[in-house]
C-alpha cells in the first residue's frame, strides 16, 4: 500500500445546532483521483474547504505528507482549491491571474512568463488569451484558466469544488476529459467534489459517497456502482429500480448455493438474488441497464409489464414500464440493435438475471 | 388587452381608460413627461442658482437689473497673492484630509465588511451615521471645547499628572483634524460598500494561492474597491474644499481656506460679485480635478459588484 498524501481524521464541523460534517475519516493516496460525491448539503464542500484550510474543523485533524496542518492557514498548505465560482480575479488579465500564485511561490521558476505560457498550453488554452480579462472569456475558457491558476501554484494536492457545475452539457463532457488528462499529465493528486454521479464515475480512481455529513461508502467506481451498501447509495447512483424484499428460506428452492430466494411484497412475486450479504430483509436494487424486455416469458425474476413510454437516448433506448393494474414502475435501458424494439402500449415481459440484483439494507 | 375584453363586467369607459393608459405609457413622449417634475426641480433649484453665480461672477454690480460684463472680479482674485495662497492651502488641507481618511477608512472598511457579522456591521454603520444627524457646527464646536486650554483634554491630562498641551485651537493644521472628523463617514461608506461587494470566494482564492494580508490588500482588495476609494476621495475632497467650519470654529481662522474667503465675500464684505468669481474658480478647479477621478470610478461597478 502506498502512503497516504492526505489524511483526514475524525473531522467534524458544526454550525449552530447542526453538523455539516460529522466525524468523518478518510485518506487520499498520492497520485490518485478521489471524488467526494453526495447530494447538496451533504457536507462535501465543507470537507473540501477544511482540507484547503479555509475552514477550521470543530474537531478532527488534517495531515498532509504526514504533517499536521489542521491549524495552518490555507496559504501555508501544499494544496490549492479550484472554486465552484472559479473566483478568477476580475480586474486581472489571464496572465496576471496566473502570475499571482507564481509571485507567492517561494520556489517559483525564474522565467515566469515562460512558465505561464507552458501552463496555458497544458490546459489547452491559446496564448492569444493572455491579455484578456475573465469577463472576455467563454465559460470553458474561464474554467481552464481557473485550473491553470491552481496548478501553477504547484500544489501537492489539487482540490476541486464542482468546477464543472456552471457549464453546459456538451462542454462539460469535453472538460471532463481535459480534467482526466490533466490528472494523468500532471501526476498530481486530485480531490474532487461533485453531486454528479456521472462525473464521479467517469473521473475517479476512488469514490467516497457522503450524505448528511457522514461517509456512507468508499470504493472504486465499479464497486460503488455494482455493490452499493445501502438503499441511499444505490438510489443516488441513479437508474435503480428499488423494491423491498424479505428472505424466504422455506418453500421456494434456490437454483444454486449462491442464490437465495426472496419474497418481494410489492411485486407479489419471488425473486432469486445472488448478492444479498446474508440479509434477511432489505431492498432489492436492479439497475435499469440490467433489466431486459422480451416477448417470451422467462423462467425467473420476470413479470409481465406494459410499455408506458420509450425514450431514445441515442445509442440506447430507455423504456418506462408499468405493471398492469398497479402503479409499479420499472425503468429499463437497452442497447440499440441488441434487442427487438417495442412501442408504448405493448405487453411484454421484464426480466433480470440472478447475478444482476443486489439486496441492500435501508 | 385580451384579458380586459374577456372581463364581462368592465364598462366601456374603464376599458378605454386602461387602453389610453397603456398607450400613454408606451409612447415615447410620455417618458419625457414623466421625467419633467425631476427635471424642473433640477433646473429651478440646482442649475438656476449656479447660473446666477456664474452671471454675477462676470458682473460689476449685484443688482439683477444692472448685470454687465467684466473680467474684473476674476482678475482681482487671480492677481491677489493672499487669495491664491488660500486656494493653495485648501488644496493642501483637503489633500491631507483625503489621505488621512483613506488611510483609516480602507483597513476599517475592510474590517467591517469582511470580519464582522451582519448584525455587528449594521451596529457599527449606525454608530458612524448617528453624528451626521447633528449640525456639523455643533460637533466642531464640541471638539474646540475638548481642545481648549482648559478644555476636556487638558483637564484629563492634568488629572493624570501629564503636562497640558496648549495652543491646539490656534494651530492652523489642526483644521485638518476637524475636516477628517467631518468627512470620514463619506469616505468610509463607499469603501465599505465596495469591499462588501468583493465575493468571499475571491478573497479565499487569494489566500489559498499563497497571498499574505499585505499582498491581498494591495493586489486584490484595493483594485477591486477602487470605485469606492475614488468616490470617497472625491466626496471628502470636494466637501472639505469649500467648507469654512473647521478652519473657522476649530482653529479660529488661524488658517484661511477657500471657504473662509467665500464666506467673507458674501457675508462681511457684501461683495457678491467677488464671491461669485471666487466660487466659480473653485468649482472649475474641482471639476478639473474630480472628473477624471470619478470617470475611473465606474460607479456601476460599485453598485452591481464584480467578481462573481
Amino acid at each position: 500500500m502506498t502512503a497516504a498524501l492526505m489524511q483526514a481524521t475524525g473531522l467534524t464541523h458544526s454550525y449552530g445546532n447542526g453538523k455539516a460534517v460529522d466525524d468523518i475519516s478518510f485518506d487520499v493516496t498520492e497520485g490518485q483521483f478521489v471524488t467526494l460525491v453526495g447530494p447538496s448539503g451533504c457536507g462535501k464542500t465543507t470537507t473540501l474547504k477544511i482540507v484547503a484550510g479555509l475552514l477550521t474543523p470543530t474537531e478532527g485533524a488534517i495531515h498532509i505528507n504526514g504533517r499536521d496542518v489542521t491549524r495552518q492557514p490555507a496559504k501555508k498548505r501544499p494544496s490549492s482549491l479550484v472554486f465552484q465560482s472559479l473566483a478568477l480575479f476580475p480586474h486581472m488579465t489571464v496572465e496576471q491571474n496566473l502570475r499571482y500564485p507564481l509571485d507567492n511561490r517561494r520556489d517559483a521558476p525564474d522565467d515566469k512568463a515562460e512558465s505561464i505560457r507552458g501552463m496555458l498550453s497544458l490546459v489547452g488554452l491559446d496564448h492569444s488569451l493572455l491579455h484578456r480579462h475573465p469577463s472576455q472569456l467563454s465559460g470553458g475558457q474561464k474554467q481552464r484558466v481557473a485550473l491553470a491558476r491552481s496548478l501553477i501554484y504547484d500544489p501537492k494536492l489539487l482540490l476541486l469544488d464542482e468546477p464543472l457545475s456552471a457549464i453546459d452539457f456538451q462542454l462539460r463532457r469535453q472538460l471532463r476529459k481535459t480534467l482526466s488528462d490533466l490528472h494523468r499529465k500532471s501526476g498530481k493528486t486530485f480531490l474532487y467534489v461533485t453531486h454528479s454521479l456521472e462525473e464521479a464515475l467517469s473521473l475517479s480512481d476512488e469514490i467516497i459517497v457522503m450524505n448528511a455529513g457522514k461517509i456512507l461508502q468508499r470504493g472504486s467506481p465499479d464497486e460503488i456502482f455494482s455493490s452499493p451498501v445501502s438503499r441511499f447509495v444505490a438510489e443516488f447512483m441513479g437508474d435503480a429500480n428499488v423494491f423491498s424484499v424479505a428472505r424466504r428460506d422455506e418453500g421456494g428452492e434456490a437454483r444454486s448455493d449462491a442464490t437465495r430466494r426472496f419474497w418481494a411484497e410489492e411485486l407479489d412475486m419471488e425473486v432469486d438474488v445472488r448478492r444479498h450479504g446474508d440479509l434477511r430483509d432489505g431492498y432489492l436494487i436492479v439497475r435499469a441497464h440490467e433489466v431486459q424486455v422480451g416477448r417470451d416469458r422467462p423462467r425467473r425474476n420476470a413479470m409481465e409489464v406494459e410499455i408506458f413510454n420509450r425514450y431514445d437516448l441515442g445509442g440506447s433506448i430507455e423504456y418506462s414500464l408499468v405493471r398492469p393494474g398497479s402503479d409499479i414502475r420499472l425503468s429499463c435501458v437497452m442497447e440499440k440493435g441488441q434487442a427487438e424494439e417495442f412501442s408504448p402500449g405493448e405487453r411484454v415481459y421484464a426480466q433480470w438475471p440472478e447475478h444482476a440484483g443486489t439486496v441492500v439494507p435501508e | 388587452m385580451n384579458e380586459h375584453t374577456t372581463m364581462p363586467r368592465m364598462t366601456v369607459d374603464e376599458k378605454s381608460l386602461s387602453g389610453w393608459l397603456d398607450e400613454f405609457m408606451s409612447s415615447w413622449r410620455s417618458r419625457y413627461l414623466l421625467v419633467l417634475p425631476v427635471g424642473l426641480l433640477l433646473v429651478v433649484f440646482f442649475f438656476f442658482p449656479l447660473m446666477i453665480i456664474f452671471l454675477y461672477s462676470f458682473s460689476a454690480s449685484d443688482e439683477v437689473s444692472q448685470l454687465s460684463f467684466t473680467l474684473h472680479n476674476y482678475i482681482s482674485v487671480l492677481s491677489s497673492p493672499a487669495k491664491l495662497s488660500m486656494y493653495l492651502h485648501s488644496v493642501v488641507y483637503s489633500s491631507a484630509t483625503v489621505a488621512i481618511c483613506l488611510a483609516i477608512a480602507f483597513p476599517l472598511g475592510n474590517f467591517i465588511a469582511k470580519h464582522l457579522s451582519k448584525l455587528a456591521q449594521a451596529f457599527v454603520i449606525a454608530l458612524l451615521v448617528a453624528p451626521l444627524f447633528m449640525s456639523m457646527l455643533i460637533r466642531i464646536l464640541g471638539w474646540r471645547l475638548f481642545m481648549l486650554k482648559f478644555g476636556v483634554l487638558n483637564e484629563l491630562l492634568s488629572y493624570f499628572g501629564l503636562p497640558r498641551i496648549e495652543g491646539l485651537t490656534y494651530m492652523g493644521p489642526m483644521a485638518i483634524f476637524g475636516m477628517v472628523y467631518l468627512y470620514f463617514p463619506f469616505v468610509l461608506f463607499p469603501i465599505y460598500v465596495a469591499i462588501s461587494n468583493i465575493s468571499d470566494e475571491i478573497l479565499d482564492a487569494a489566500r489559498d494561492l499563497g497571498g499574505n494580508t499585505w499582498t491581498i490588500a494591495r493586489r486584490i482588495t484595493l483594485p477591486l474597491a477602487a470605485p469606492g476609494v475614488a468616490i470617497g476621495s472625491a466626496f471628502a475632497f470636494a466637501l472639505s474644499f469649500g467648507n469654512p467650519v473647521s478652519s473657522e470654529v476649530l482653529v479660529g481662522n488661524n488658517v484661511q481656506l477657500v471657504g473662509n474667503m467665500e464666506k467673507f465675500s458674501f457675508g462681511y464684505a457684501q461683495n457678491w460679485v467677488q464671491g461669485s468669481a471666487e466660487s466659480t474658480i473653485m468649482m472649475i478647479f474641482l471639476l478639473i480635478v474630480l472628473i477624471p477621478v470619478l470617470k475611473r470610478a465606474e460607479i456601476d461597478r460599485l453598485l452591481h459588484g464584480e467578481g462573481n
